[in-house]
């Protein structure tokens, strides 16, 4: 890999240097080019994964002010947000709390 | 590594002065726009022979002839650029092509790789590119001749490899092709 770090130093030392006239050059060879390169290609992968098909909250907007967090969880020994959150189990004293499972395993569960 | 690579050339000019003279260059020509895939260079398929043929036929209108060699090229040479096989060569590629975002968002967008590999090689210091042998596939390979086969069959769009894909080496330089075994007929048509 030492070539290409090399070459990746060297060329953006030159692009650097050379700035204006290196985007001529590329504005001239774009117009001469049919066009579809590696962009189209990321492009097209990033549309093959749709999140339409992920199952998630609503997002939801609500008046916060940080006085009204304080107070709300001076009454109810919680936060605002983990009010809303809550699901109903938690209530109950006696709950097994889950297996940590790593944030990144979320990933891995949708592109499986 | 050892490689088996086919030439296709046309047959004028008469058998002598091209087996005196093979491979020979594809260049850029603005009047027919023919633009070499990998920039200027000696063409060949990688053990492709039938290929080989279908590309004299449409070419050369079915007067050429094809040259067998066998090359040997080291993993660690420098001068190679394996865009087939070797992942880290791709990624180091992509990310070279990714240093002309820092100067625009567009950055090579948009423009043609045979383009793009000129001009890194004539307008910039040598070590920028250094390669003098590239190796890249042509997925323009419809299903019946790539032998498209799908890995399990499941799902909407079910994963597949081609089992016949249409490879390319493209040479720099005549005098430095790392041959094993020199050019021999091994088709006329």
């Amino acid at each position: 890999m030492e070539v290409f770090e090399k070459a990746r130093l060297v060329l953006r030392e030159h692009l650097l240097k050379n700035k204006e006239r290196v985007l001529a050059d590329l504005e001239q060879m774009r117009e001469k080019s049919v066009g579809n390169d590696i962009y189209s290609y990321i492009e097209y992968v990033a549309n093959s994964f749709s999140f339409e098909s992920v199952t998630a909250f609503k997002e939801f907007s609500t008046n916060y002010t940080f006085e009204s967090e304080i107070k709300a969880y001076l009454i109810t020994g919680m936060t605002n947000e983990e009010a809303i959150f809550l699901p109903p189990e938690k209530s109950k004293k006696d709950i097994k709390k889950d297996s940590e499972v790593p944030s990144e395993s979320f990933f891995f569960n949708i592109i499986a | 590594m050892e490689f088996t690579l086919h030439h296709t050339c046309s047959s004028a000019g008469g058998e002598y002065y091209i087996t005196q003279n093979i491979p020979f260059l594809s260049k850029y020509n603005s009047e027919d726009k023919k633009k070499p895939y990998l920039g200027e260079g000696y063409y060949f398929w990688d053990y492709n022979l039938e290929y080989a043929k279908v590309w004299g036929e449409s070419h050369y209108s079915n007067k050429f002839l094809i040259f067998e060699c066998e090359v040997s090229i080291n993993d660690d040479n420098e001068t190679y650029l394996d865009l087939v096989g070797n992942r880290k060569h791709l990624v180091g590629f992509v990310n070279l092509l990714m240093e002309f975002n820092l100067i625009h968002d567009e950055g090579t967008k948009g423009i043609d790789l045979c383009y793009i590999i000129e001009y890194l090689r004539k307008n910039f210091p040598p070590e920028v590119f250094p390669f003098e042998i590239i190796r890249a596939v042509d997925y323009k390979n419809d299903e019946k001749a790539g032998i498209k086969i799908v890995f399990t069959g499941k799902g909407i769009e079910p994963s597949f490899t081609i089992l016949n894909p249409r490879i390319i080496f493209s040479f720099k330089n005549k005098d430095e092709i790392p041959y094993k075994l020199k050019p021999f007929i091994t088709f006329a048509s």
